[in-house]
């Protein structure tokens, strides 16, 4: 699994939203049927728990996609 | 004015009076002619209140109402008082599956316990005169449910709660306790929320008629609470939200 598949994965097993959604690192996690207040919350802790990264809910909104939230994740490590 | 909406003379604990609702109660207070013992975890936010502050008489403790042993610190310093308001206030945003029984016990620490511990103290010492009051910083969460605010919320119920029962405990000593329900007032502990661009921010924000509030507007109806002008309020819980509870 690569690093990515792996973060995928992570956001669809932490995130209720994103469980039954299909996600490419490409995909607007914005744009999953569900996707509210408490699956950003849920996004902002699971990076936070997982990779030891504070991001705040702008942060993720603005980078949209998990390719470009696992970039900032790899830029503030 | 009428002399019963004044603190003259009045020695007032605020406890969470370097920051926000807090700072704002304790310098209002002071304008309102009261002695103000202004409780706060910041000596340098102490210090800063100190050189504002108006009047005279006024005293600064350093507490961290989060640890129990400055909590007792504080109880032990506490002088003679008319009334007291429990400002000291902790927030946070966590589903419950990434949270944990440490972080919500702080949260239960800095909201609640330190309150019931403050109380003890007066109690037992008596250093409340008859006649006086006091006021515990409750909160709309107390009631309405926000995604991730489940230990805020419950603190603050457990808070509205514990001015019902200090109520019943206190009138025998003509002692007043009520509470305050505010909604989201512009703070330093809520600017992180504020400055989120979180999704639910802006349906939030409409939900206020009247927009968010002021420190000060809940400063004056803490005035009010502790001033003789509310004697015959007891048990109250007194909701201040610019209309976000009037709504279905």
């Amino acid at each position: 699994m690569t690093i990515m598949e792996n973060f995928i994965k992570g956001l669809k097993e932490n995130i209720d939203a994103l469980e039954n959604a299909e996600i490419r690192p490409d995909t607007n996690l914005a744009s999953a049927a569900g996707w509210d207040s408490l699956a950003a919350l849920s996004a902002m802790a699971f990076i936070a728990s997982e990779y030891g990264v504070n991001l705040t809910a702008r942060e993720i909104s603005a980078a949209a996609t998990p390719e470009k939230i696992f970039e900032i994740i790899q830029s503030k490590k | 004015m009428d002399a019963a909406f004044s603190l003259k003379d009045k020695t007032i604990l605020v406890s969470g009076a370097t920051s926000g609702i807090g700072r704002e109660c304790a310098l209002y207070f002071a304008q309102a002619g009261a002695k103000v013992v202004a409780a706060g975890r910041s000596a340098e936010k102490l210090d800063e209140l100190k050189a504002e502050i108006s009047g005279g008489g006024h005293c600064f403790i350093q507490a961290d109402l989060g640890e129990v042993c400055e909590i007792e610190s504080l109880a032990n310093s506490i002088p003679q008082l008319d009334g007291f308001i429990h400002c000291a206030g902790a927030d946070m945003r966590m589903p419950i599956k990434f949270s944990d029984r440490a972080a919500e016990r702080k949260i239960f620490e800095v909201n609640y316990f330190s309150a019931v511990e403050i109380v003890r103290a007066i109690v037992k010492s008596r250093k409340m005169a008859r006649g006086g009051a006091i006021v515990f910083m409750s909160s709309v969460s107390a009631n309405f449910a926000n995604a991730g605010h489940f230990a805020y919320g419950n603190s603050k119920a457990a808070l509205s709660a514990l001015a019902r029962e200090m109520a019943v405990e206190l009138a025998p000593r003509k002692i007043r306790v009520n509470s305050i329900s505010a909604g989201l007032v512009e703070t330093p502990m809520t600017k992180a929320f504020l400055e989120s661009d979180s999704p639910e921010l802006e349906a939030d924000r409409k939900k206020y008629l009247l927009g968010y509030g002021k420190a000060a507007d809940v400063a004056r109806l803490a005035l009010f609470l502790l001033s003789d002008a509310s004697a015959w309020m007891t048990g109250g819980d007194i909701t201040i939200d610019g209309g976000y509870s009037c709504q279905k």
